[in-house]
């Protein structure tokens, strides 16, 4: 607070306050002494701090240690008292003006004055007091933060075949790449028609003749028992099992048969199966019929 | 000019010959009993204090204004040390010095004013040595007082410029709460720092008490009466007041 090696150093007004008051250690008294007596713009100072500290007084805004100190040691002389008493006059005198002189903005702009320090604390103090009531809040009444943020939905899970099984099938030959078509359009032409009943076997397959014609289809219908009514998937293979051509969910006409249109870019001359196959109790149940393009 | 020296010379006797013949509350009857020697004396004659004000300065002028600066600050200096008889030792000590300046003043070199310093803390030193009296509070003539300060605050605040006075009557009309932003307030309003402001009102206000001052002590000599002794010419000075702008 005091440099005592040099005697030109500058005191603060609460050095000049705590000297006022009677409250500086004996060594910085020495030299606040000294400086007192030889510089006479410091002299200046200690006597407007001696006003500014009788101010302070008559508007009590001393400490009470403070106060303690200024009838102690202040107040000891008549010219003192007098100063104290001008102060009390000023005070008394302008202190009733104050509410009429002082517009109501004023006070307003004044006491909530964002830029003040105080405010900026009391802001964030505020902001910080939101956030942790929001928090505990959330944490307190989980229903309400899914209500805001609703739960993500997890996938459903899937089989994934066995590696082996996905990638290495069964079969030596390389794979046919099989198509599940749906029901076709009606529109399609269907070229010929071949009826399939049980009666067709591997030995004695029916024989087809396919016309060489482009977008046309080759309808076989194939005979199911009376009063069946449920869907039906049609599969067509070839003698030794690979698959060409499929439809599900075929449904069974009134004669209970099951039209299965093949188109005729599928089928070279050869022997074919195919296969029908319908869900019953849980477990697949499949009939086979058998085929010869020529 | 001149006449301030003078004029001041013949007060401090008057007030000095008033307090050994009133009950007034410096010293009391007590506490004169236990004045050192050198403040029972009271008998500073005309020309140790014609010396004493010739040895500060030349210039009677001057030395008057060096003579009330030395006297401040022995008083300011003996209370903050806890006298409780600060005024009487700084008159002590300006008596002492008076009675030495004509061994001195041949041969003394450096700061007068440091002088007084060193002859301050011997009393001093002397006033801790003896039975402290009992701290006298005069309080008789307190609402008389006042209403004296009253009337020379209306004298005074009448005699400020226009802005001074209005920058006063602000600068006083601040209530505790909002002390700090009003005095911002009112330093916008003047186109100054709040440090200036603080600065400037204080200013001022070491002006009015300077006149208030000076109109109480032509008030008290007309209270006391003639037989005072006070010099008719003191009060005059409270008269003019320097406006601060």
């Amino acid at each position: 607070m005091i440099d005592k090696q040099n005697n030109s150093a500058k005191y603060s007004d609460e050095t000049i306050r705590s000297f006022l008051l009677g409250q500086l250690a004996a060594d910085d008294q020495t030299f606040f002494e000294q400086r007192l007596f030889t510089d006479d713009d410091f002299e200046s100072r200690v006597r407007l701090a001696e006003l500014a500290l009788t101010d302070d007084y008559a508007r009590d805004r001393l400490s009470r240690q403070e106060r303690d100190h200024f009838h102690k040691t202040y107040s000891v002389t008549t010219e003192r008292m007098q100063i104290i008493g001008v102060s009390q006059a000023l005070h008394g005198r302008f202190r009733s003006r104050n509410n009429a002189r002082i517009s109501l903005t004023q006070r307003l702009r004044t006491a909530f004055d964002v830029s003040q320090p105080a405010w900026r604390y009391a802001f964030a103090a505020l902001i910080l007091l939101l956030v942790f009531a929001t928090v505990w809040r959330g944490i307190k009444e989980p229903r309400i933060v899914q209500q805001i943020i609703p739960k993500p939905v997890a996938p459903k899970p899937t089989a994934t075949p066995a590696p082996q099984q996905a990638n290495h099938p069964n079969t030596a030959s390389s794979p046919n790449h099989v198509e599940e078509y749906p029901a076709l359009p009606p529109h399609t032409a269907v070229a010929i028609s071949v009826s399939l009943d049980a009666q067709s076997t591997a030995d004695k397959p029916t024989v087809v003749h396919v016309p060489q014609s482009e977008n046309s289809m080759v309808r076989f219908a194939l005979q199911i028992a009376k009063g069946e009514a449920t869907s039906y998937q049609a599969e067509l293979l070839t003698m030794k099992g690979e698959s060409i051509f499929r439809v599900g969910s075929l449904a069974p006409t009134n004669d209970s048969k099951i039209n299965f249109d093949v188109p005729t870019d599928a089928l070279r001359a050869g022997d074919y199966q195919i296969k029908l196959s319908r869900k019953m109790s849980g477990w697949p149940e499949s009939m086979t019929y058998y085929v010869r393009v020529q | 000019m001149r006449a301030y020296a003078e004029n001041k010379k013949l007060f401090l006797l008057a007030v000095r010959v008033i307090s050994s013949l009133t009950p007034g509350p410096l010293p009391t009857g007590d506490s004169l009993s236990l004045m050192s020697p050198a403040r029972r004396l009271n008998d500073l004659r005309q020309d140790e204090f014609d010396r004493l004000l010739a040895w500060l300065d030349s210039d009677r002028e001057r030395a008057g204004q060096l003579y009330e600066k030395i006297r401040w600050r022995l008083i300011a200096i003996l209370a903050s040390r806890g006298c409780a008889q600060a005024e009487e030792l700084a008159d002590e000590t300006i008596d002492r010095v008076s009675h030495r300046v004509a061994d001195i003043q041949a041969t003394y070199v450096g700061d007068r004013a440091i002088y007084f310093l060193g002859v301050m803390n011997n009393v001093h030193h002397e006033y801790l040595k003896r039975p402290q009296p009992p701290r006298l509070v005069e309080r008789d003539d307190h609402v008389e007082t006042t209403e004296r300060i009253h009337q020379c605050l209306d004298n005074c605040l009448s005699k400020l410029a226009p802005h001074a006075r209005e920058l006063i009557e602000q600068y006083y009309a601040e209530s505790k709460r909002v002390k700090i932003n009003l005095r911002k307030l009112i330093a916008r309003q003047f186109g100054i720092k709040s440090s200036t402001l603080r600065l400037r009102a204080l200013r001022i206000r070491a002006k009015l008490q300077e006149c208030i001052q000076q109109c109480m002590d032509v008030s008290e000599a007309r209270h006391r009466g003639p037989q005072s002794g006070s010099p008719a010419g003191m009060g005059g000075k409270g008269g003019q007041i320097r406006n601060e702008q």
